[in-house]
C-alpha cells in the first residue's frame, strides 16, 4: 500500500473493541487534548485495508477514504484493551470462518508489539505474565503486601491452610466462565467452612483456596504510572460480606484515602510486574490491608461516574506524554 | 454419577440471551472512534445522564478484562 502525503500519523493507538465503552472515555479526553489518535477495533478491521511491514515497522490503514500511517517515529503510546488469553468457553456457535477471522485478527493486534518503543498500557507480554494469580501473589508478598494464606491445589483438605482458618474463600485459578446451551456459568468467589472440604471432588481441576477475610472492607485501587486512585465498596454503608460482584447493583463506590505506604506499595507492585496500569483489589481487615489480586487490563470506567475518580484523564495524560 | 468439581457446583448459571451492547439511541462513529447520540450528534460519553458502564464490566461477565474473543 502506498502512503500518501495526506496520511494521518497518530501518536496514540487505541486497540479495543467497538463495544468497549471504556475506550470512549479515553477518546473524549484525547480529543480535548488535541492528541492525534487512532482507535482500532478488531471487529471493524474487515472494513479497512490494513498492511503491516514488519521490517520497516510501518502500519498502513485505509478506511472510509482516509489513510493512516503508524511508524515508531510518530507513535508515542498504545492502549491495549484486547485479550491476551483467547479462552475456550465451550459451546461456540460461530462458524469456522468467523472463528478463523477472529483468531487471525487477534494475532495481528498482538503482532503490533513490534512497536516496542511506544509506551504500552499495558505491554501484552507483561500482561500475560501478570494475569497469573500465583505470580501476582508471589510478587505482592515479596514487595511487602500482606497476602492471605493461599494454596492452589486439586487436593484441599480441612487443614490445608493450617488449623486457624475455619472459613476459606474458594476461587478459580482463572476466570470461571463457561457456556452451556443457552446458559452461561460464572464462578464468583464463595466462602465455605474448611471442615466441609472433600478432597476427592476437586481432582479434576486446580482451584485457589484462601483464608477468608471476614469483616473486611473492599477497596479497589487503580494505578496509572505514579497516579493512584482508590474507591471503597460498600452496600448501604456497610462492607460487603462476600464477593461484592454478586451484589453489583446494590453496592456503592466512594473515593477512599489510602495510607501513603499502601499507595506506594501499589505503585511498586504495578512497576514490578512490568505494567503501567493495574486494577488492584485490596481488602482492609482490622485496620490491615490485604492484597487479593491485580487485573492488568482491569475495568475502571464505572469508577469515573460512580466515585468521581478522574481515571480517564490520568490515562489520557499517560498516553499523550 | 461423577460429582462436579466444587467450582462448577458453585458457579452461577443464568440464561445467556443476546445482549445488545449498543448504547441506546447511538451509532458508532468510526472516524472518531466513539459512540454518538443519533438525535443530538453529541458523543455518548460526554452526554449527561448517559446509561453508563454503571457497574464493573457493565454487567457483562466476560472476566475482568474482556478477555473474550
Amino acid at each position: 500500500m502506498t502512503v500518501t502525503p495526506e496520511a494521518e500519523q497518530p501518536n496514540v493507538l487505541l486497540l479495543a473493541g467497538r463495544y468497549d465503552l471504556t475506550c470512549d472515555y479515553v477518546v473524549a479526553n484525547l480529543r480535548r487534548r488535541s492528541v492525534p489518535y487512532l482507535r482500532l477495533n478488531t471487529e471493524d478491521f474487515a472494513n479497512s485495508a490494513v498492511e503491516l511491514d514488519p521490517v520497516h515497522r510501518r502500519l498502513v490503514i485505509e478506511r472510509d477514504g482516509r489513510s493512516y500511517c503508524v511508524t515508531p517515529q510518530t507513535l508515542r503510546s498504545v492502549l491495549f484493551r484486547r485479550p491476551v488469553f483467547l479462552r475456550d468457553y465451550g459451546d461456540d456457535h460461530r462458524s469456522p470462518s468467523e472463528r478463523f477471522s477472529c483468531l487471525q485478527w487477534a494475532a495481528f493486534v498482538r503482532n503490533l508489539m513490534l512497536f516496542s518503543e511506544a509506551r504500552w498500557i499495558n505491554d501484552p507480554a507483561a500482561t500475560y505474565r501478570a494475569e497469573h494469580k500465583a505470580v501476582q501473589l508471589s510478587v505482592a508478598a515479596q514487595i511487602g503486601f500482606t497476602v492471605p494464606q493461599t494454596r492452589i491445589t486439586n487436593a484441599p483438605h480441612p487443614h490445608s491452610l493450617g488449623d486457624g482458618s475455619a472459613q476459606i474463600a474458594i476461587k478459580g485459578l482463572d476466570t470461571v466462565l463457561l457456556r452451556a446451551g443457552g446458559d452461561e456459568m460464572f464462578g464468583f468467589t464463595t466462602f465455605e467452612s474448611s471442615e466441609k472440604l472433600e478432597p476427592k471432588h476437586w481432582r479434576t481441576a486446580p482451584a485457589t483456596i484462601q483464608a477468608a477475610l471476614t469483616n473486611k472492607l473492599d477497596v479497589r485501587v487503580t494505578v496509572i504510572e505514579d497516579r493512584v486512585f482508590a474507591a471503597s465498596i460498600t452496600t448501604n454503608g456497610n462492607p460487603v460480606v462476600e464477593d461484592w460482584r454478586q451484589h453489583k447493583r446494590d453496592v456503592d463506590f466512594h473515593s477512599f484515602d489510602l495510607p501513603p505506604d499502601i499507595a506506594q506499595r501499589c505503585r511498586v507492585l504495578v512497576n514490578s510486574l512490568g505494567l503501567r496500569f493495574g486494577g488492584i483489589d485490596l481488602a482492609m481487615c482490622n485496620g490491615k490491608f490485604y492484597f487479593l489480586e491485580i487485573n492488568p487490563t482491569g475495568e475502571w470506567a464505572w469508577l469515573v461516574d460512580a466515585a468521581g475518580l478522574p481515571i480517564d484523564e490520568a490515562l489520557a495524560h499517560a498516553l499523550s506524554r | 454419577m461423577e460429582q462436579q468439581h466444587p467450582l462448577l457446583q458453585r458457579a452461577q448459571r443464568y440464561p445467556r440471551g443476546d445482549v445488545d451492547l449498543t448504547p441506546p439511541g447511538c451509532r458508532y462513529d468510526e472516524a472518531v472512534g466513539a459512540w454518538r447520540v443519533i438525535q443530538t450528534g453529541a458523543l455518548w460519553v460526554e452526554t449527561p445522564n448517559r446509561e453508563g458502564p454503571r457497574t464493573k464490566k457493565n454487567d457483562i461477565e466476560t472476566g475482568e478484562d474482556q478477555k473474550g474473543q
